[in-house]
């Protein structure tokens, strides 16, 4: 697998989309392989949890939060 | 045989690891790590502390997973836990934490110091946010926070989910292609 089909695959992986086991473990044979690419799964799932955190913050105050 | 359809991947993963799969739950801490994470810095002073909150809010999560049920959005439930840990965590540092007299300016302005960097990363999200169309925001924060898949957005706003799905990561594409946001992913992709 090349650089740029990991790119186009890189949200349905972050997603948890990627499902077809073939394609996953080439996905993520090159990501032990690739330091690049591995960066930008990386920087994608952080930028996705800053986001998440983000939309929760902003709704911090006007949400009631379950209580544990 | 019915086909579950989960609102996400962690989701997917909470109901495997419910099943017994060890595997899934080391994925699925992974997976929440990063979220949980950003939601406590906002309330330490350092990311130290944060990653010392985020092993105990990731335990009580595992804790409490047996009483989720996976078909419903995690991320507001985990947002609880997050920031009910992030308080008693707080509430414990005002009990036990002595500031010398002399040293109190000094502190203050460190911890207000810290309190901006991590404001600042997020003004930094909201300010490319900004850039974005506003149905790409709209599509963000229904898949981001209300963890609706891309059919459930799709109906929304009457698209395919298809698009959606393009529109998404396009919207996310141009997002870390943002210098700033950029600058922040890549000090915080050690983490």
């Amino acid at each position: 697998m090349k650089c740029e089909q990991i790119g186009r695959k890189l949200q349905s992986y972050v997603d948890g989309e990627l499902t077809d086991p073939q394609l996953l473990e080439r996905f993520e044979i090159h990501l032990t392989r690739c330091e690049s690419c591995h960066r930008s799964v990386l920087a994608r799932r952080k930028l996705v949890g800053m986001l998440k955190a983000m939309f929760g913050l902003q709704r911090e105050d006007s949400t009631v939060m379950t209580p544990l | 045989m019915s086909l579950i359809v989960y609102p996400n991947p962690e989701s997917q993963l909470l109901a495997q690891y419910i099943c017994g799969d060890s595997l899934s739950g080391s994925a699925l801490a992974d997976r929440l790590r990063y979220q949980v994470f950003y939601l406590v810095r906002q309330y330490t002073s350092t990311s130290e502390e944060a990653e010392d909150i985020t092993q105990d809010c990731l335990l009580r999560i595992f804790e409490g997973m047996s009483t989720v049920d996976p078909e419903r959005p995690l991320y507001p439930w985990i947002c609880a836990i997050a920031r009910n840990c992030s308080i008693s965590w707080m509430r414990q540092q005002s009990r036990i934490k002595s500031i010398p007299l002399e040293t109190v300016t000094e502190t203050l302005t460190s911890e207000n110091q810290f309190d901006s960097v991590v404001n600042g990363h997020i003004a930094l999200l909201e300010k490319a946010l900004a850039c974005l169309e506003p149905l790409d925001r709209e599509l963000l924060e229904q898949k981001y926070y209300h963890e609706l898949n891309y059919t459930e957005i799709g109906a929304k706003v009457n698209l395919s989910a298809d698009c959606v799905r393009k529109r998404i990561s396009r919207a996310l594409d141009r997002l870390q292609g943002d210098r700033s946001v950029m600058s922040v992913l890549e000090e915080e992709v050690k983490m």
